[in-house]
């Protein structure tokens, strides 16, 4: 890997806030972190850190209140809503949901699914014929381990696993430099969680730029190059994956590292990570 | 496509044919009148007969013919009716999501106001105000059920606004025209066509009523109110006469709601799984109802049997389903002494859970053991009344599950939902009820206990909760504990946090555990043996070291090697690690 990666993704002092006016809460504060090509970096925080939050300020599906997103060379934030449209038709960027119960529209067909990002761009010039977009579609569905047999089938048929295999073939569809995903394997079992992570471990290799979302550091330590810790809004630790997991700097960090159960019985000990929450919790911080 | 899936349905088919017989009469049905349905004749109210089939009327006028005459305006009407309080309603209803929240109050006060009206007089009324005509009259109720299109598309679009999957779209770039068409024309059209085929039905009785009252059609034009109600005149003389129209407004207002019912069920997810496919295809979610509202609490009661080594038995359990005779657990053995803690390693469908509803004797209908037994400190559980298992629950054996708040009742303070289980069971004062929970709070590190008595479900957080649940399960100082999945949806921390709390009590109190996880980390972290299940068999078991070391099953296998591949094992030994670009601490 070069030593100095050309960033994709800059993003520099992000702050988001929810409501207006003295009821207003920040879900994140001065956020900066860059992803280089090709790069794989887990987003690790528990529930109200922010993480889905920096996530849909990337989307642009939530206004940021200061700081500024670059994407691809393109200023994410300065962009009006039918740039944003433009952008997105490009398909640069992709997400995938979590709950593949709710990402997928019922009605529509696993092929229909998979098919919207390209179709949505309209009869315009360069548009895919539809003998096309059936070749594609067949071919995510392919790599995703899926045989074609699911693609008039609608996801109230499919399996949960299959599901979520479905949601990121759509994602993947447009050929996405960036693709954000929060907690991907979580709602599967191990057949599934092992096809998935095989897939997008694949896709590291190929060079598209992965976020990993999650709250559990296990899920996706593996998998990445580098690992950014939110924490109430604040990135708290940005380092390399294996440097986070074995010399955790910040309390939170290091309680984050001791709680993922692992195979080998625990990093730490149950006292240890007493003491750990005793820490936080007396430097102001509540846990639960 | 509707149309097909409707035409399955055998209500739908008779429904659609009584419909066309009725449109037919509507359309057609002056054209083969047999005779003039205006002009008299001697012949008044004479009995039905070959010159006149239904009789005539008081002026000697065909009752067939009039029935007949009045099917347009009657029908037609009714269809009218529909039509207006469907673009008058549907198209709020779905700007009311989009348009921002002035048109919404704007919209939704006018609605409340509508549905607050008494209908049939508000629609007399105005008819007075802009004309007895039968225009005015249709426009008007029309207007007065428009609300239930409004409300019935809101909620459609409501509920596709705020999904997922419209958000997928607009990433992609979707514009607002093809959400409409791809995600939205869906989730609304089914609904409004049910609200559409049930508002002619009603429609038409409405029509009926307002023309039985003489409102909206002069005398001598015919509708099919307006027959009943010169009908119920001579009752004297021809007791029969208003069976016709209402026998033609019954049949029209029930194939209306047949039909509408029809495309209840074949609309929608569920239904096109329900006609389509039978319900073979359909993904197992896993069907099992929730256990009870509470967590399993017992009395002290008077079991004297002396403990014997093992807490709890289950030997060659067999669990099946009651009506297909499928069996869903197919021998499961184990035992556990005090201050073990087995694990039970196995995903949704593999048995775990009925296992585990088994042994606390609440297994969901349907569900029976049907082979070996379970012992519970030395008792078989199969011969156990009522009062046994009350005994039983929460003394010998306790449980938490996942999803705590469920659990709770929401609308009572938490320390009072514990505190039940002290006065029901032990038959504590109020007092010494409270004090007893308020030590189990603080011995389950809740922090501030006297504030988290007070407090309701929604206000504690899901690792809080959880605890709460915790304390109702040991509150009774049970033998053994079952977790079932206790920690999945809490985040890592706050897991970490309940999992050392379990260990705690099993040190502190010698509870013995059954954890039941489809984690391995977790499994691996407590457990000294495990049972690994899938599809209702034990696969693999042995002391977790041992399996983890030589995991034997398939499955087992690949979850070991799950976690060395892409778990926190990896990069711990990964020598080729990625650059470290130093500690980078932004605050």
């Amino acid at each position: 890997m070069s030593p100095e990666p050309e960033a994709l993704l800059d993003i520099e002092g992000l702050s988001v806030s929810y409501g207006h006016g003295p009821a207003a809460t920040s879900a994140l504060r001065g956020v900066s972190l860059r992803l280089g090509r090709g790069e794989a970096v887990g987003l690790i925080g528990e529930t109200g850190s922010g993480k889905s939050t920096l996530a849909r300020a990337v989307l642009g599906l939530v206004a940021p209140s200061a700081g500024r997103v670059t994407l691809a060379g393109q200023e994410l934030t300065a962009l009006g809503p039918r740039q944003w449209k433009d952008f997105r038709r490009q398909g640069v960027v992709q997400y995938v949901f979590q709950d593949p119960l709710r990402s997928l529209d019922p009605d529509l067909t696993v092929e229909d699914s998979i098919a919207e990002p390209l179709l949505v761009r309209g009869g315009r010039a360069g548009a895919l014929s539809r003998s096309r977009v059936r070749e594609l579609v067949g071919e995510q569905l392919r790599r995703m381990g899926l045989g074609a047999v699911l693609l008039g089938r609608h996801p109230g048929e499919l399996s949960g696993g299959q599901r979520q295999r479905v949601a990121i073939a759509r994602a993947l569809i447009t050929e996405p430099r960036l693709l954000i995903l929060d907690e991907p394997v979580s709602a599967l079992d191990a057949a599934n969680r092992a096809q998935v992570l095989e897939r997008l471990s694949q896709l590291r290799h190929g060079g598209v730029t992965l976020l990993f979302i999650s709250h559990d550091l296990g899920s996706v330590a593996g998998l990445t190059d580098r690992i950014a810790v939110l924490y109430r809004g604040t990135l708290v630790e940005v380092d390399a994956a294996d440097a986070i997991v074995q010399r955790p700097w910040h309390p939170y960090t290091r309680l984050l590292v001791g709680s993922a159960p692992t195979l080998a019985r625990g990093a730490i000990s149950r006292e240890r990570r007493q003491q750990l929450r005793a820490e936080l919790s007396a430097a102001g911080e509540r846990l639960t | 496509m509707l149309l097909r899936r409707l035409w399955r349905l055998r209500s739908a088919r008779l429904a659609l044919g009584l419909l066309t017989v009725v449109a037919a009469l509507a359309l057609f049905g002056p054209l083969l009148e047999p005779q003039s349905p205006l002009a008299g004749s001697s012949a008044v109210l004479a009995h039905p007969s070959a010159a006149h089939l239904l009789g005539t009327d008081y002026i000697g006028r065909d009752v067939l013919s009039r029935l007949l005459a009045g099917s347009p305006v009657s029908v037609l009407g009714a269809v009218m009716v529909a039509l207006i309080a469907l673009v008058v309603g549907t198209i709020p209803g779905i700007l009311s999501v989009y348009l921002g929240p002035a048109f919404e109050w704007i919209t939704l006060r006018v609605v409340d106001t509508l549905i607050a009206l008494p209908f049939l007089l508000f629609a007399v009324s105005m008819t007075a105000l802009i004309g007895n005509g039968i225009t005015e009259a249709l426009v008007t109720v029309g207007i007065l059920v428009a609300p239930q299109y409004y409300r019935v598309a809101r909620a459609a679009a409501l509920s596709v606004v705020r999904s997922e999957y419209v958000e997928a779209a607009t990433i992609a770039g979707a514009s607002v025209g093809w959400i409409i068409r791809k995600h939205f024309s869906a989730k609304v059209i089914p609904p409004v066509a049910v609200a559409l085929a049930s508002t002619m039905g009603n429609g038409l009785v409405v029509v009926a009523s307002l023309t039985f009252l003489g409102i909206g059609v002069r005398p001598p034009e015919p509708t099919w109110g307006g027959l009943l109600a010169s009908d119920l005149d001579y009752l004297a003389y021809q007791p029969y006469a208003p069976l016709f129209p209402t026998a033609l407004i019954l049949a029209t207002v029930w194939a209306f709601n047949l039909l509408a019912d029809a495309l209840r069920d074949v609309t929608g997810q569920s239904g096109r799984v329900l006609v389509e496919r039978g319900a073979e295809r359909r993904p197992d979610q896993a069907a099992a109802p929730p256990g009870p509202r509470t967590a399993p609490a017992a009395a002290p009661g008077g079991i004297g049997t002396a403990a014997p080594d093992a807490v709890l038995t289950v030997d060659a359990l067999r669990i099946a389903n009651r009506a297909t005779g499928e069996e869903l657990v197919e021998g499961v053995t184990f035992s556990l002494r005090r201050g073990q803690v087995l694990g039970i390693l196995g995903e949704s469908g593999s048995g775990k859970t009925l296992t585990c509803k088994a042994i606390l004797g609440i297994l969901p209908p349907g569900f029976q053991v049907s082979g070996g037994g379970i012992a519970l400190g030395g008792r078989d559980i199969a011969g156990f009344t009522r009062a046994d298992w009350s005994a039983a629950r929460g003394v010998r054996v306790a449980a938490v599950f996942q999803d705590p708040g469920s659990y709770l009742n929401p609308s009572q303070r938490v320390g009072r939902q514990v505190e039940e289980i002290f006065r029901l069971k032990k038959h504590l004062r109020r007092r010494e009820a409270r004090a007893r929970v308020l030590a189990l709070f603080e011995a389950l590190h809740l922090r501030d206990p006297e504030r988290v008595f007070e407090q309701y479900p929604h206000e504690l957080s899901g690792g809080m909760l959880q605890r709460v649940l915790i304390a109702s399960a040991i509150a009774l100082d049970p033998a053994v504990l079952i977790a079932d999945e206790a920690t999945t949806a809490l985040d890592v921390t706050v897991q970490a946090e309940i999992l050392d709390l379990l260990l705690d009590l099993r040190d502190r109190m010698g509870l013995a555990l059954v954890l039941v996880s489809h984690d391995l980390a977790v499994v691996a972290q407590l457990c000294e043996e495990v049972l690994v299940m899938r599809s209702g068999q034990v696969v693999e078991r042995g002391p977790v070291s041992e399996i983890l070391r030589r995991p034997r099953h398939e499955y087992t296998r690949l979850l070991v090697a799950d976690h060395h591949r892409y778990g926190l094992e990896r990069p711990a030994r990964d020598a080729s690690a990625p650059r470290s670009e130093g500690i980078e601490h932004v605050s």
